[in-house]
């Protein structure tokens, strides 16, 4: 049997939509908005990076709800990569902001993928 | 279970997932490779601008001799820098040997704007290395 080759699938055309977003924290100990609120629809996060320049703890909220548990970073340099995941690692509630609250009065930055749904 | 018969249940599988009302394409970008080296706080370039489509990273990883901060950037040619991500703290003690490693994403992770380059900025400007992997689309 001749051997087999798999053709590509592209996820851009899956995945629809798919958009982008800076992650910022200001050296504030406050809740921050990363992505702006859309009437009607979900954010739904499907990647993200995230590194610390200094101890801190941060959470991902729907509006001023917490939709994560607290994030840990030791110190700077400390970082937090989830992996692409098709079906989202959370969302927010349907036309809320996605925010980070954090615990220290520390800048973090990183990127983060994601869809409205 | 045929190849032909399996893609075409991945197919709709996928769709039905997504709410997709066209068909799966068979067209992926053409992921292109570029080495980055910093060593001042002086914006480098990590892929050129093309007419009309964005440089979108899947991939990428940055080594750092010490501790430095960067940044991706959209860059219009001239003055005008915007961010594409925030500060992203590298420290090559707590992690030696690869400061950050991002995985590949299908979907990718950044882009640029539209029509415009792709830069790494260090804020610090420590000797930092790296590979970024983007295609455009």
């Amino acid at each position: 049997m001749p051997p087999q080759t798999l053709d590509p699938i592209n996820l851009l055309d899956v995945v629809p939509d798919v958009l982008f977003a800076k992650l910022i924290t200001t050296a504030a100990a406050t809740q921050q908005q990363q992505v702006a609120a859309v009437a009607g629809k979900k954010i739904r996060v499907l990647s993200y990076v995230l590194t610390s320049q200094g101890a801190n703890n941060l959470a991902f909220r729907s509006a001023a709800n917490d939709i994560t548990g607290l994030l840990a970073f030791a110190a700077s340099g400390e970082k937090v990569a989830a992996p692409f995941n098709p079906a989202g690692h959370f969302e927010t509630v349907a036309g809320e902001a996605l925010n980070t609250i954090s615990s220290g009065a520390v800048i973090m930055g990183g990127h983060v993928a994601y869809i409205l749904v | 279970m045929s190849l032909a018969r399996d893609r075409r249940r991945g197919s709709y599988q996928a769709r039905r997932l997504f709410g997709l009302q066209k068909p799966l394409g068979d067209v992926v970008p053409t992921i292109q490779r570029a080495t980055v080296l910093s060593f001042d706080a002086v914006p480098k370039l990590v892929a050129a601008a093309q007419a009309g489509m964005r440089v979108r990273v899947y991939q990428y990883e940055l080594f750092v001799i010490g501790l430095d901060v960067v940044k991706f950037q959209s860059w219009d040619g001239a003055a005008a820098f915007t961010d594409a991500t925030g500060d992203i703290g590298i420290d090559a003690a707590r992690n030696r040997g690869l400061p950050l490693h991002v995985g590949y994403s299908p979907v990718g992770h950044f882009q640029s704007l539209v029509g415009q380059h792709l830069v790494l900025a260090p804020v610090l400007g420590t000797v930092t290395t790296g590979n970024v992997w983007y295609a455009y689309v």
